[in-house]
């Protein structure tokens, strides 16, 4: 039986073997360049200025350069915060490499090869009934004793067109040649 | 109308997810089935498939068509 969990992963970036901006920090950031104040950046995570402000500091004076600088006028006039190059370089690199881990935990091939299976797949075990090898291809019949569910992903579209719900009753269709076979090794 | 898909079966939907295109359904089938796989002949011989093996009959969700 598998259980129907899902692998995630935090990263944060290192500067000299300690953490310096995760993912609060980035989205902290983030928030500063759409925001233009830092005033509605905190607002808007739910955090007090005053916390923003020191986590921002703490980041410069680590490294040693600031990250944000304040300027007048902006758009209500009442001054406001913007990323310095540095701190929009720092931004770019953590969503890159969010981006990069993200897709990484979403390749199910890279998952198998690494000897795991993640739920995006069905299996079902069972035991072979019938094989004929022909020049190319191998016609397997598999006997699937046991009660199973099958996971199947449609389009939204189709489940309110052919109105499925819970209690449906349903067809599934499989073509053989979308049914792969694995032989686990035998314990 | 037949057609030519060697999988039809039977079941009853005890979940559906509905996100903004996709949505994901399960369903459960109860009674015995027989699934039939077309695979390289590569494939079967580096397995060794042979009557009486136990294995795994894998599909991807997004190539389980549903009728109603």
């Amino acid at each position: 039986m598998l259980l129907d969990v899902m692998p995630k992963a935090k990263i944060w970036l290192e500067f000299e073997g300690e953490s310096l901006l995760g993912r609060g920090g980035a989205k902290l950031l983030e928030s500063i360049e759409k925001e233009g104040s830092l005033t509605k950046a905190a607002k808007n995570l739910n955090i007090s200025y005053r916390y923003a402000w020191g986590y921002l500091k703490k980041i410069e004076k680590r490294i040693g350069e600031p990250i944000v600088e304040t300027f007048k006028g902006g758009r209500d006039g009442g001054g406001g915060m913007r990323l310095t190059p540095l701190g929009k370089y720092l931004l770019r690199k953590y969503k890159r490499f969010e981006s990069f881990i993200e897709h990484a935990l979403e390749n199910s091939e890279l998952w198998e090869a690494c000897g795991f299976s993640i739920p995006d797949k069905n299996r079902l075990s069972g035991e072979i009934v019938n094989v004929e090898t022909g020049d190319s291809a191998a016609f397997v019949q598999i006997e699937l004793k046991k009660p199973f569910t099958l996971t199947s992903v449609i389009t939204t579209k189709s489940v309110r067109e052919l109105e499925i719900n819970e209690g449906s009753q349903v067809k599934i269709f499989i073509k053989s040649t979308e049914v792969m076979v694995d032989k686990p090794e035998q314990l | 109308m037949k057609l030519s898909a060697r999988n039809q079966m039977k079941g009853s939907v005890t979940e559906v997810e509905m996100g903004v295109i996709t949505a994901k359904v399960k369903v459960k089938i109860d009674t015995p089935v027989i699934i039939t796989a077309v695979i390289t002949k590569e494939a079967a011989e580096d397995l060794k498939l042979k009557v009486g093996d136990k294995v795994q009959a894998i599909v991807k969700s997004t190539e389980v068509i549903l009728g109603k």
